[in-house]
């Protein structure tokens, strides 16, 4: 059998992880640790154990993973109340002295987990919200009313029991205002802008400029990341700006767009075959470098029923990506081009979509011997990440109907002998078979209060979100699969 | 022929269909005798097809799919099938939106089933996830979910 180890880019994407660990102390596992390469177990716990919410287990350099004993506890009730301070009477900008309760997002997460929730407080301010127990969370609070009121985001808080926090004072903030001006000049009516916290990643509420091209927000003073950007559908490009909000100041920020001045881009998305017209793919513009003026920017249509779109877009270098929709059989595709300046519109003609490709291969184990039952996904890179699924025959074969581009293929055994295998495929290249090897062998318990957790699914992810290897608990939550060596 | 033809019992009723199948079958075996092909077909006995069951999920049949972080949310099946070998057709898809393109399938142990993890993105906020799950036959089951999107400001 010829071994295809040819299509197999870069060979397997194994998880390069420490592997010796011994089990963490308290609920969550391990302190996460940015510099670390972690590897975290996701647990969504299923009907049987309702009153469990989804959460990470974080592992450590000591984790043993021949026998892992993860005690996930229900969920802790955090509650408290959300206060500020309302615009005058007179509906001046500026905040009055009078302290009311405020409609707010208020969020829980620990961050490169799924541990988390979020609530909006109700009229009187309150929120109650439940997440399972565990440290380092970061609490944010996003005030509906960015124009009036700062948004405030806390890091490293530890919630192991249920506590009420009391009343949480948002304080006035520093005004954040300036104006958004098109070719230096012109005011730029309906950008929306917000702040994004350096110091926690928080993403604060939006406001929108007027038609003198003015906007206000409020923050607490520190450093910021303030951003400006069109709404859904407007050539607005999206441009960032560092600036630090200092106490009893705030900050000014003016920012000029360059010109504005689009061209009407239009084409017709059709089969590469019967050049039958194809609707309902969604075209996405992102621009590499626009000649105008300065940041980014990306923007959707759609094709309608006679395949054709049309979009307005600013003078520049831009790639459209052509999506269809996931149940055709048709792949997605690239298109480059660029909008000169002097340009009113800009016909890029017929544009054609490849159709997916037969991909058929086998999987085998170390000694050449077909797996059968095998689940088998394929992802495709870039793009929407679409998955096509499968499952291996009983002679381990495979056939999938992909896009003439490179996957990220995952081949997940059945039984307990085989690993989770990784690996990238190029569906256009030479067909081969797939190599599953044994791998190591992750196994251990689910329990909550002593009990264990049956039927609840179980994720082997990294702290990035990259997925390595899926299993579902056993109806005492034992559950044991096998890894690529990490 | 046509005597031995007569000695079956007469089709009737309920069983007017096996009773012509068995005399076109021995019908045909005779044929064959006559011919000289000593060739003696078996009576194979197809059995009917189990549909795919879902037996657990998350979140439970016909509740609130919550998705209030920015990591997301994941709503999974697991499925059971009494015919062994049947491969399972996993098709998840949310109203006005069409089928999704970001599930998985998995197998683990002797339980198979599918998940989907779906962004925080208010363009789901109220429509209903469902999950249709086929085996080889083209039987299915399904379980749905109304989604509720927590996006803050």
């Amino acid at each position: 059998m010829i071994v295809w180890m040819a299509a197999i880019w870069a060979g397997c994407a194994s998880v390069e992880k420490a592997l010796d660990m011994s089990a963490s102390d308290g609920p969550g596992g391990a302190e996460l640790d940015a510099t670390a390469n972690q590897l975290r177990i996701d647990i969504i716990p299923g009907e049987t154990t309702p009153w469990l919410d989804k959460q990470s287990w974080v592992a450590d350099p000591n984790t043993e993973w021949g026998e892992l004993e993860i005690d996930i506890l229900p969920s802790v009730r955090i509650t408290g109340q959300v206060l500020g301070y309302s615009p005058t009477p007179y509906g001046a900008e500026v905040p009055g002295a009078d302290q009311t309760p405020v409609l707010a997002t208020v969020a829980l997460v620990r961050d490169g987990t799924i541990s988390g929730a979020s609530v909006t407080t109700d009229e009187a301010g309150f929120f109650a919200i439940s997440v399972p127990p565990a440290r380092g969370y970061t609490m944010t609070i996003i005030p509906h009313d960015a124009e009036t009121l700062p948004f405030m985001a806390t890091v490293n808080a530890d919630f192991e029991s249920a506590e009420d926090l009391g009343q949480i004072d948002l304080g006035y903030g520093e005004p954040v205002h300036g104006v958004v001006l098109e070719s230096s000049l012109v005011p730029v009516a309906g950008a929306t802008l917000h702040l994004v916290d350096q110091a926690t990643g928080a993403i604060g509420g939006t406001v929108q400029t007027d038609d003198d091209g003015r906007y206000l927000l409020r923050a607490l003073p520190g450093e910021y990341t303030i951003v400006v950007k069109g709404q859904a559908g407007r050539a607005i490009p999206r441009l960032a700006r560092t600036i630090e909000v200092v106490d009893g100041v705030g900050a000014t920020v003016e920012f000029n767009m360059g010109s504005l001045q689009t061209a009407s881009v239009y084409g017709q998305v059709v089969d590469t075959e019967t050049s039958q017209a194809i609707r309902d793919v969604r075209i996405r513009f992102s621009s590499d470098d626009l000649i105008d003026g300065p940041g980014t920017l990306t923007i959707e249509t759609e094709t309608d029923g006679d395949g054709i779109f049309n979009r307005s877009l600013l003078p520049g270098n831009w790639t459209a990506e052509l999506i269809p929709e996931f149940d055709t059989d048709w792949a997605p595709t690239r298109v480059a081009f660029t909008v000169s300046r002097d340009a009113n519109n800009l016909d890029l003609g017929q544009l054609q979509l490849p159709d997916r490709i037969s991909f058929s291969s086998v999987a085998v184990d170390d000694a050449s011997t077909p797996v059968a039952g095998a689940a088998v996904n394929a992802r495709e890179l870039g793009f929407d990440g679409y998955i096509y699924s499968t499952t291996t025959a009983d002679d381990g074969r495979f056939v999938l109907f992909l896009p003439p581009s490179p996957v990220s293929l995952m081949v997940d055994p059945p039984g307990e002998e085989l690993a989770v295998t990784n690996v990238f495929v190029n569906p256009a290249g030479e067909p081969g078979s797939v190599l599953v090897p044994r791998g190591q062998r992750v196994e251990g318990q689910i329990t909550s209060v002593g009990a264990g957790v049956g039927f609840a699914l179980i994720e082997v992810r990294d702290i990035a979100g990259t997925l390595y290897a899926t299993a579902l608990t056993d109806p005492n939550g034992r559950f044991h699969l096998r890894m690529e060596s990490f | 022929m046509s005597r031995f033809c007569q000695m079956l019992p007469r089709p009737d009723g309920s069983n007017a269909r096996f009773f012509n199948t068995l005399r076109y079958w021995h019908g045909l075996c005779i044929s064959l005798l006559c011919t000289g092909c000593f060739f003696w077909p078996p009576f194979i006995e197809v059995q009917p097809n189990a549909p795919p069951v879902i037996e657990y999920s998350s979140p439970e049949a016909d509740d609130v799919f919550r998705i209030d972080t920015r990591q997301g949310g994941v709503a999974w099946v697991s499925v059971y099938d009494d015919d062994e070998g049947d491969v399972m057709d996993y098709l998840w898809t949310i109203n006005g939106l069409g089928p999704q393109g970001s599930a998985t399938s998995f197998v683990s142990g002797n339980y198979q089933g599918s998940a989907i993890t779906l962004p925080q993105d208010p363009i789901y906020h109220g429509r209903v996830l469902t999950c249709t799950v086929f085996d080889t036959a083209g039987a299915s089951a399904r379980r749905t979910w109304t989604i509720e999107v927590e996006t803050g400001a």
